[in-house]
């Protein structure tokens, strides 16, 4: 997860290499950049997580036509998936 | 994962590809990935932490069954995180009856009807000053902010997604995302200064 930093909002005084230009970032920002907490999930969420994944059927390709792309500009209502394939 | 895998490289559709050819570590490295931003995020929309566990275990479930239709080529960030504020709409919808308007970003974009919504009297920390406090502190002011704001600003603090990014997250103009953001600060300050008062008042 370290790489997603390379797109954090940098405090004002933060190195912008390759970064598209930002406005600077006040006291707010770094307030919050640097204190609301990260957290992590329960352990055993992920267990679950995979746990069903496992004991659910894989992933087949011949599904691929039925549901949308996923990254794919359209509605606020889309489920990010497109429909909604779970409840 | 090997050493020539470069950042450039999309590690995502690598990682896809492998979980959808059975791979269940490839599964649980997608996962790891972004298990701590997704589920801060979703933690922080809804300010509830059984429901963050909830909502992040439908987010990677979705995932897996998506990954037929993924698009290997393109990182999974966005998505991942469009398909968690979806969610959480629908719980805020389904615990909160907010009107969906409300949501969405047709209302007046200057009103704070969700700061309405919070719970009064919550104990505030004596000691304000700890890092344990600050943390909620700030935390719950961004439940003050309207939905289609808390969004904006959870995905560039706490996601790191650039606004061209939110955007595409949360299918919006890029230039939409940037005015959100600057429009939800002054709602931030607000709500900080009032949090800050009434502690000096409780101590008073």
């Amino acid at each position: 997860m370290r790489e997603q930093r390379e797109r954090a909002p940098q405090p004002a005084t933060g190195e912008r290499e390759g970064e598209e230009p930002q406005e600077e970032f006040d006291e707010l920002d770094r307030l919050f950049i640097e204190h609301l907490p990260r957290l992590d999930p329960p352990p055993e969420v992920i267990q679950r997580i995979l746990a069903l994944a496992r004991h659910s059927a894989p992933p087949l390709e011949s599904n691929a036509e039925q549901q949308q792309p996923p990254i794919r500009q359209g509605k606020h209502n889309s489920d990010g998936a497109g429909r909604r394939t779970d409840g | 994962m090997t050493k020539q895998e470069r950042p450039a490289v999309n590690i995502d559709g690598i990682l896809a590809q492998k979980a959808l050819a059975g791979d269940e570590q490839a599964f649980e490295m997608l996962l790891k990935r972004y298990q701590t931003p997704l589920f801060s995020f979703i933690y922080h929309f809804l300010g509830d932490y059984d429901q963050a566990c909830d909502i992040l275990q439908q987010v990677f479930l979705q995932l897996y069954i998506s990954l037929p239709k993924l698009r290997t080529g393109e990182p999974l960030k966005a998505w991942l995180f469009q398909v968690a504020r979806n969610r959480c709409l629908d719980e805020l919808r389904r615990k909160r009856a907010v009107h969906f308007s409300e949501l969405e970003g047709n209302a007046d974009e200057d009103e704070l009807s969700p700061l309405d919504a919070l719970p009064d009297g919550s104990p505030l920390p004596e000691e304000l000053a700890e890092h344990h406090d600050l943390q909620r502190l700030l935390g719950e002011a961004i439940q003050t902010l309207p939905p289609r704001f808390r969004a904006v600003v959870l995905l560039r603090y706490l996601a790191q997604l650039s606004f061209a990014e939110i955007g595409q997250t949360l299918q919006m103009p890029e230039a939409t995302a940037k005015t959100y953001f600057q429009r939800a600060k002054p709602l931030l300050r607000t709500a900080l200064r009032e949090y800050t008062g009434k502690v000096t008042a409780t101590r008073a």
